[in-house]
């Protein structure tokens, strides 16, 4: 499969290029449509890591008349990225710290005994954690801590009530992955998207931090406890005792030993960093993101190498390029002229296409990177804005939301990857039950852009 | 001199069951100077795999990689020991000859390369935790083993559902 995808992406873009300009399309969007060809390919079958291929997306821009030189670069250093650089700074410090395990085994040994409550348990700090922690983070720092829970319990391959631990953590991270910009870097992908693309009209970006929590929280809350009933039902509890869980947590609690410096200090930044992010508008997270990463050094909290190590900083150069082929796609008039042919006129029912949008994210995602999806899906839908009488603000938060859905395959999150890895999990458990709680998701997730959003000042028809 | 005879059980991380082992026993129970032969394959994915996946979009650095593929492998071996030595302890009663090894790959390829290795008289295999749909686009590894059994003259393969 790679082998294809490496040859097939250069033929792709080649036959696009050579092709005759459709009428509605410039050449330049042409060349655009081009470049978008080879990096789809090759972010759907990856014949090269992911960042490479946004690498090799930003330079192929200026190389087939996209766009000049300096502006293509340019479109690099845009602001999610160095946000994002903030973020995985943060992630890096609660692994270093162990602040994350910390809190986690405070909350699990405090439970009432019962399997029940310690899977919810699990699903729930799992999901928590990631309000203020990257979600792979979170999963990379609870899987260890799962994993001795089953072995405290002797529990074998088989046994459902290990499966329903083991995806209780993954499904968590995938559902605490939409509270906020610190959850994922997709968050921040999305709104730098509708930033560019509002700021083209003159007008400031109204989605910030709080913003986009206050409309992804009832959508959390909704596929958590989904999420929690759904495990419940297929993997009923099996009568362990439980005992020897609470004793190794209980355990894990005394090796860890007194609160340090380092943690209070973290949680110093950390705080006052996310007061700035809600206090400030939404032009401000990175810079605010970037001072709450330096600070971590000033502090000496972590080190340069320590952060070197934490953290595979790749992900700049792909959410960088991706931003780029996504912004050049609406520059060059390629994303309207899309539009202009996918609806040819028609005006669909608004509601129905929302809710296409979002299912048809999340079963992209199980596949395709979520970064590679918003960077292909959002332009489009933003050019698409206009025509269907929907506010512009709906499509980062329904987009970035939707690509959190991603429940079934292990290939969609690493946290599934991780859970797969253990031998625990099968596909069979989880492609259909991941399926159903993608379409179930993106029915709360409906619901609550027709009924709640509006309420929090987030309006969906009228256009921009 | 005598020969052995050779069963081959062939057990992975979602290819087991206590009938599986069962009918082993039962088979080396039946013959002549037994040895049951017990292949235990990881199964995919690999934990390359799963390191690559954890970098590649969950960009976790170095160091937590390395802790999250630690408690992956640290949790696989004690999977695969504590069915290893269900196997060892009934056979033991038994009083048959035990040999096991270990293998990481798809299940056919690997059982086919063991019994390449170790040409067994018997090869015993169970059907894995697959959905349908992964049997129909992937091809069954137990008819892979099958076929390969006729091919090669590999040893009669009992399929244990």
């Amino acid at each position: 499969m790679r082998w294809i995808g490496l040859g097939l992406g250069p033929v792709l873009c080649v036959a696009v290029v050579a092709l005759p300009t459709p009428e509605g399309l410039t050449v330049e969007g042409q060349a655009a449509l081009a470049v978008l060809a080879l990096c789809v390919t090759w972010w759907l079958t990856v014949p090269v890591p992911l960042p490479v291929t946004s690498l090799v997306g930003l330079a192929m821009l200026p190389v087939l008349g996209a766009m000049p030189v300096t502006k293509a670069l340019a479109l690099f250093a845009n602001p999610a990225v160095f946000f994002i650089i903030g973020i995985f700074l943060v992630a890096a410090v609660m692994f270093r710290t162990g602040l994350s395990t910390r809190v986690a085994l405070l909350a699990l040994r405090r439970l009432p005994p019962g399997e029940n409550a310690l899977c919810v348990g699990v699903l729930v700090v799992s999901c928590l954690s990631c309000a203020v922690v990257v979600s792979h983070a979170v999963a990379a720092l609870l899987l260890p801590l799962v994993l001795e829970i089953i072995r405290a319990l002797d529990l074998g391959l088989r046994s459902r009530t290990a499966r329903r631990l083991l995806l209780s953590m993954a499904w968590g991270t995938v559902c605490g992955s939409n509270l906020g910009l610190l959850s994922s870097a997709r968050a921040s992908l999305a709104l730098e998207f509708y930033g560019a693309f509002v700021g083209e009209r003159g007008a400031a970006p109204t989605i910030g931090f709080l913003e986009f929590s206050l409309a992804a929280l009832p959508i959390v809350v909704g596929c958590t406890l989904i999420t929690g009933l759904v495990l419940r039902w297929a993997f009923p509890p099996e009568g362990i005792d439980l005992q020897p869980a609470l004793d190794r947590l209980n355990q894990r609690v005394q090796e860890q030993g007194g609160f340090s410096w380092r943690e209070g200090l973290a949680i110093g930044v950390l705080a006052l960093m996310v007061t700035a992010m809600v206090v400030s508008g939404p032009t401000w997270l990175a810079p605010i993101a970037l001072i709450a990463g330096a600070a971590l050094f000033v502090f000496r909290i972590i080190d340069w190498d320590a952060a070197e190590r934490d953290v595979n900083w790749g992900v700049v150069f792909l959410y960088g390029g991706a931003i780029a082929v996504g912004t050049a796609l609406h520059v060059t008039g390629a994303t309207g002229w899309i539009v202009d042919e996918a609806l040819g006129g028609r005006s669909p029912n608004p509601w129905a296409l929302l809710w296409m949008v979002s299912a048809g994210t999340g079963f992209l995602t199980e596949a395709v990177s979520n970064s590679a999806v918003i960077a292909v899906m959002l332009p489009v839908m933003l050019g698409a804005a206009e025509v269907l009488q929907i506010r512009p603000e709906v499509f980062p938060l329904l987009v970035s939301l939707s690509a959190g859905f991603a429940f079934a395959l292990p290939t969609s999150t690493p946290a599934l990857a991780m859970v797969f890895g253990t031998g625990h999990v099968q596909v069979a458990h989880t492609l259909w039950l991941g399926m159903l709680l993608t379409l179930v998701s993106s029915g709360i997730l409906l619901f609550v852009v027709r009924f709640y959003w509006p309420l929090i000042g987030i309006q969906v028809m009228g256009g921009s | 001199m005598s020969v052995r005879f050779r069963i081959l059980l062939a057990l992975s991380t979602c290819r087991y069951s206590d009938a599986l082992v069962d009918h082993a026993l039962d088979l080396a129970s039946e013959v002549d100077d037994p040895l049951l032969d017990v292949l235990y394959v990881y199964d995919e994915p690999s934990l390359e795999s799963t390191r690559e996946q954890a970098e590649a979009e969950g960009y976790l650095g170095p160091d937590p990689q390395q802790q999250v593929i630690d408690a992956i492998e640290s949790s696989r071996e004690r999977s695969k020991e504590r069915r290893l030595q269900g196997v060892r302890e009934r056979a033991r009663e038994l009083g048959i000859e035990m040999v096991s090894s270990v293998r990481e790959g798809r299940f056919a390829a690997s059982v086919i390369a063991h019994a390449e290795e170790h040409p067994p008289d018997q090869i015993l295999v169970g059907r894995a935790d697959r959905p349908w749909l992964a049997v129909v686009l992937l091809g069954s590894e137990v008819a892979k083993i099958e076929r390969a059994a006729e091919d090669e003259g590999l040893g009669e393969v009992i399929v244990e559902d």
